[in-house]
Order: structure tokens, then sequence, then C-alpha cells
């Protein structure tokens, strides 16, 4: 059993046939994105029905939640390859997480920025200390020290357990943001969407909204996986297979 | 107590250190560790230590002292202070006299009192050897012994060294020239121009 | 045994001079420079004030607690002890905390009064920097044993650890306003002391095997 695993995580899970297997992958995210995108952009500025209390500036809805949804998704997923690391030292489940780190923070910037346009009209105010938006800052903030920590150690092994266990401690703010909006009551409104019960908004929004996210987190793989394919190659590049390839 | 060595291989950032390196030490043997600078000595003997997880094969050893490049001496303890600090993290207790024995045996008696910080990196070593002395271990894990020795503290260390391998103790030495005692290395793990694949 | 190890601790600690009483100084100074920022209302945020800097003054102290065990080759030593690691992790923390928290700890009634806080307002901010300081300690010393091995640290580890450090603020400074949250903030003591040790210990077996 122990010896059928160790074979998984070094040759089913070896850089080699990840990069087969993304390269088998990439075109049809890439192009499950931009049909996801265009819709979700095309049908949430234009079709979907104006918010009787908000107007037409509801629809900052369409980067605010899915970026907002990126941000956490990507978190959620560095910590499960922070897991892989750290206990089976598994390569690319450590390439995703380096390659992840930025974007992570990209998105969360994203939505603290659309966030705060979205509150200047709504609540008055660009920003407010409320529970959901200092967690979100935190997050923020999280992500830049992993960025820091993982730009500033040279060596690979190192850097890749070192930002692993500080993602892990990172991990405790998952939660609370998550549910920061039920125990304190706060400014930000409440979940949207549900998976469990119906959600709150008129379907014409939501599948829209749904394709937004969607689009999101393929655009996150899509990255993630040429970068991760760029890093193989470097690494790799004095094996027989990547000679191959390049040629 | 067994010493075994078992298919011992690290690489570090793609480049590949030391592979199924085995070896079996009976009790009164040595092993010599060879190989010039940047050969990887100072990885395996970590590796043999524990610090350092190799990539594959595993080792067995009994209780074991290890001198690496930093020796492990707290800047700001005096000599005696030293030893009672490290005999404290060992849990070993020792005896006042013992102790005192140790220290004029390797040679520091005037620097008893003395900082760390205000020994010759020679008589940091001679410290080192005395904790050796005095805390008896089954096996010694030593990195480059030489270093910075003059001619009678390497006559300390000889002598530390066959009697520690007359009492049925064994030792793994990393050195690049040859030691010079009387007993003969049992192994020698020659680690340059080693292919991995 | 452990009790030799606790007493070699602090011994080393107090003998590095006068980098010993550094936090303490800088702790007074932050505190003092408000006044003359923000004048008499000053001591409307006081309690904020006091928590700010003994944060910082902790987060100052703590950075080199493990980059010089692991220079002159201690930390080998601590990992070949037969005490498991996170033991001795413990009692180096528990010296720290003694010798550079507890300071602030006394010190901060002085400063509470520069700042003309109530004698009970500086009870339970006593209360709640007793509580909050291990925890401050805790991260910080994670941060620290992820910075052995790292070369240019030197703002790498307040980044690393300020996200970390907000909540404990947060508890801390509310609990002084509103005592029903000072029970979070012992919850927040117990889960660190809980948790840490074992993150830390893990942080400093990575750093050594590289």
């Amino acid at each position: 059993m122990r010896r059928a695993w160790y074979w998984i995580s070094q040759q089913g899970l070896s850089t080699q046939s990840f990069y087969k297997t993304s390269g088998r992958l990439l075109p049809f995210i890439t192009a499950g994105f931009l049909v996801l995108f265009l819709y979700g952009l095309i049908a949430g500025l234009f079709f979907a029905p104006a918010d009787y209390q908000q107007g037409d500036g509801f629809r900052i809805i369409y980067v605010h939640v899915p970026s907002a949804f990126a941000a956490m998704a990507i978190y959620f997923c560095m910590t499960i390859c922070a897991v892989l690391t750290l206990v089976w030292r598994i390569k690319i489940a450590s390439l995703c997480l380096t390659a992840s780190t930025s974007l992570g923070a990209g998105f969360t910037f994203l939505a603290l920025v659309t966030g705060s346009i979205w509150g200047k009209p709504m609540w008055g105010t660009w920003w407010i200390w409320d529970a959901r938006l200092t967690s979100v800052l935190i997050l923020f903030f999280i992500y830049g020290g992993l960025i820091a920590l993982q730009s500033i150690i040279a060596n690979k092994q190192h850097r890749d357990r070192a930002v692993s266990l500080m993602t892990l401690v990172g991990a405790i703010n998952l939660p609370i943001i998550h549910y920061s909006v039920i125990w304190w009551s706060t400014l930000h409104q409440g979940a949207t969407l549900s998976l469990f019960s119906e959600s709150l908004i008129a379907p014409a929004m939501l599948r829209p909204l749904l394709a937004m996210i969607a689009a999101f987190m393929l655009f996150y793989g899509m990255i993630v996986c040429l970068r991760m394919r760029n890093t193989i190659l470097v690494t790799d590049m004095k094996t027989e297979w990547v000679k191959k390839v390049l040629q | 107590m067994s010493l075994s060595i078992d298919n011992l291989s690290f690489s570090r950032d793609e480049r590949c250190l030391f592979d199924n390196i085995t070896a079996i030490l009976q009790p009164g043997q040595w092993c010599d560790v060879r190989g010039a600078n940047g050969s990887g000595k100072s990885t395996l003997l970590r590796v043999l230590a524990g610090l350092i997880k190799p990539d594959n094969g595993h080792v067995t050893l009994p209780p074991f002292h290890y001198i690496g490049h930093a020796l492990g001496l707290q800047p700001t303890l005096t000599v005696f202070e030293q030893i009672d600090w490290q005999s404290a993290l060992l849990n070993e207790k020792i005896k006042k006299d013992a102790l005192h024995d140790a220290i004029d045996l390797v040679g520091l008696t005037s620097m008893k009192n003395a900082f760390t910080t205000q020994l010759s990196a020679g008589q940091q070593r001679r410290l080192r050897f005395a904790i050796l002395h005095l805390i008896p271990r089954p096996l010694w894990i030593l990195d480059e012994p030489y270093t910075a020795l003059d001619v009678s503290a390497q006559h300390v260390l000889h002598s530390l060294i066959e009697a520690h391998l007359q009492k049925k103790n064994r030792a793994i030495i990393a050195t690049h020239h040859a030691m010079k005692i009387n007993i003969p290395p049992a192994h020698t793990i020659q680690l340059e121009g080693q292919s991995c694949y | 045994m452990l009790l030799t190890l606790i007493r070699y601790d602090i011994i080393r600690t107090l003998r590095r001079g006068f980098s010993v009483v550094t936090p303490l100084l800088f702790f007074t100074m932050i505190i003092c420079l408000f006044p003359f920022a923000i004048g008499d209302n000053a001591r409307l945020i006081a309690p904020g004030i006091i928590w700010v800097a003994a944060l910082l003054a902790v987060l100052l102290s703590i950075d080199t607690l493990f980059t010089k065990e692991w220079e002159t080759g201690c930390l080998d030593h601590l990992l070949l002890s037969p005490y498991s690691l996170t033991q001795l992790v413990s009692i180096k923390l528990l010296s720290h905390w003694i010798t550079y928290s507890l300071p602030l700890i006394i010190i901060s009634p002085v400063l509470g009064l520069l700042l003309h806080l109530p004698p009970p307002v500086i009870k339970t901010l006593m209360i709640t920097l007793l509580l909050g300081t291990p925890v401050l300690t805790l991260f910080g010393a994670l941060g620290a044993a992820l910075m052995i091995g790292i070369r240019e640290n030197s703002v790498l580890l307040p980044i690393l650890i300020l996200p970390f450090y907000i909540p404990v603020l947060i508890f801390g400074t509310s609990a002084i306003t509103t005592p029903g949250s000072l029970p979070l903030l012992g919850a927040l003591l117990l889960f660190s002391i809980a948790t840490l040790p074992f993150l830390i210990t893990q942080a400093l077996k990575i750093g050594v095997d590289t």
C-alpha cells in the first residue's frame, strides 16, 4: 500500500505526467473560460434586470462576488497543496502552491477595490472596519506575507515547505471570513448564494453570476497551469523528456 | 546496539550529492568519510544524525554525539556553564570532579571561567572534546575534527578517539586528509565523482 | 534538568547586555510619541496606544530568537536532545516572555498614568496584556522560526506576522472596554499555547532540513 502510494506520488503525479495532462486540458479550460466569461459579462451587464433598490449599480456584483469567491477558493486550494507538500512532499502540489499566491493576492485586491467602489454609493463610504472587510483585508495581508516569504528564500525545497507551513497557519482566517457576516452583525450583507437553500436572487441575475464565478476559477486554473508548466520546463531542463518537448 | 546505514541517497536542488550509501559498523570500528570540499560530507553526516531527511534509505544508530561545522556552543556562557548546559540538554548528570578532570584533560584549565566568545576556535573545539569525554555515547559523528586544532589539541583528539574505540564504541569521521590514529578505518566512504543515475 | 535549561536561557538573555532593555525603551518611547502627536486626546485612545506599542515591542524583541541558535549550531543540539523540540521551544518561549514581555506589563501602569488612564482601566489593561502578550510571543516565534537560514530578512518577519497580530489586538483592546471579551482573549491564548509550539517546531525542522 505504501509502495503503491509512493509510486503514485512520484510517478503518477510526476512533473512529466502533469505536463502532458495539463497540455491536453489547457485548450478546454481556456475555451470554457472564454465562453463563460463572455456570457457572464454580456448577460450580466445588459440582460439581467436592474436591482429594485440599487439600480444598475448592483452590476458590479459580477466582478465583486467572483473575485471574492476566487480569493477564498484559491486560498483553500493552496491549503490543500500545503498539506500535500508537507506530508507527502508531492512536487506538483508545491508548484501549484507557489504559482497561486500572487493570483490569490490579485483577486483579493480586486475584491477589496470593487467592494469599495460598490460601497461608496450604497453605504456612503469607501471603507468601513466591519468584520467581513477586515478579515478579507487580513487575507490580503497574509497573501502579501506569503509572496514576500516565497520571494526571499532561495532554496526551492526550503521555500516550498516554509510557504506551506505559513499557508496552513493562515487558513484559520478562511472560516472567519466566511462566518463573519453571521457571527457579527455587519454592514456587509449576508451571503447571496448558498449551496443548500434557495438563493436570495432572481434566476436572471443568478445565472450570469454563476457563469462569472466559474469563469474566474477557470481563469485561475488556466494561469496556474501555464505557470506550473513554465517552472517545470525550467527545473527539469536537463531531463530527456524536456529536451524532446523543446525540440 | 546495531549501526547500519542502508541504501542512503540524497539530492539537493536537482543535484545528486550521494547515492546508495550502505555501511555496517561493528563495535570498536570506525568509518572514514572522505571527499573534497562541497562533495557532501557534511550533508551526509547531518543526514546520519537525523537533522536532514534523506530522499531514500534509512539509518539505524545508537545514541551519539554529533560535532558539526558550527560547534553548538552558547557564546555567552562560561566554559563551566557551557558543560553544565549541554549536560542538562542531554539529561545527564555530571560529577564536579569529573568535570574538572575533563577540563584539565583538554587543556582549558586556565580558561575555566572564560566566556565562550573569549576562546579561540581551537579552544572551542577543545571544549567540545571535553563534552565528548564527559558524557559517554556509543557513537561519535565528527565533521572535520581537525579544523583549527594545534598539534597538542590533535594529540588530545587522537587519544580521545582511540580510547573511545578501545571501549568497543564506534565513530564516523569526515575528513579531507587522513586521520592519524593507530586504528585503521573499517570502512571508507568516498564521496567524490559518484554517478547518481 | 528543564529548570536548569530555563535558568540558562534567562542568564544568556540577561548577558546580552543593553539589548535586553531595548524593547522596553522602545515601548516607552513609542507611547510617549502619541501625546506629542495628538495632544490631550491621546488619553481617549490610551489603551490602544499601549497595546500597539506592546505589540511592536514584542515583535522587535523576537526577530533574532532562533537565528543566533541556528548560526552557532545550538539548534542542531536542541534537535538531538532526548527532550522533544516542542518542550525545548516552550522553555525558550517561557524565558523569552519572562525577560521581555513581563517588564512591559510591569511598567505599563506608569505609562497608563502618563496618559491619564483611571486606575481600574489600568488594571484591566494589565490583565489583557498578561493574556495577550504570550500570544504575541508565540506568533512572533513562529515567524522567527521561519527566518532561520534566510538572509536579508529584516522586514520580512513583521510582514509575515502582523496579519496574525490583528485578531490579538482586536480582542485585547475590546476586552478593555467590554469585559465580556476577556474570555475570548483567554480562549485565544489557550488555543495558541496548544497549537503554536508544535508549529514552531515544524518551522525549525524545515529550516534545519535544507
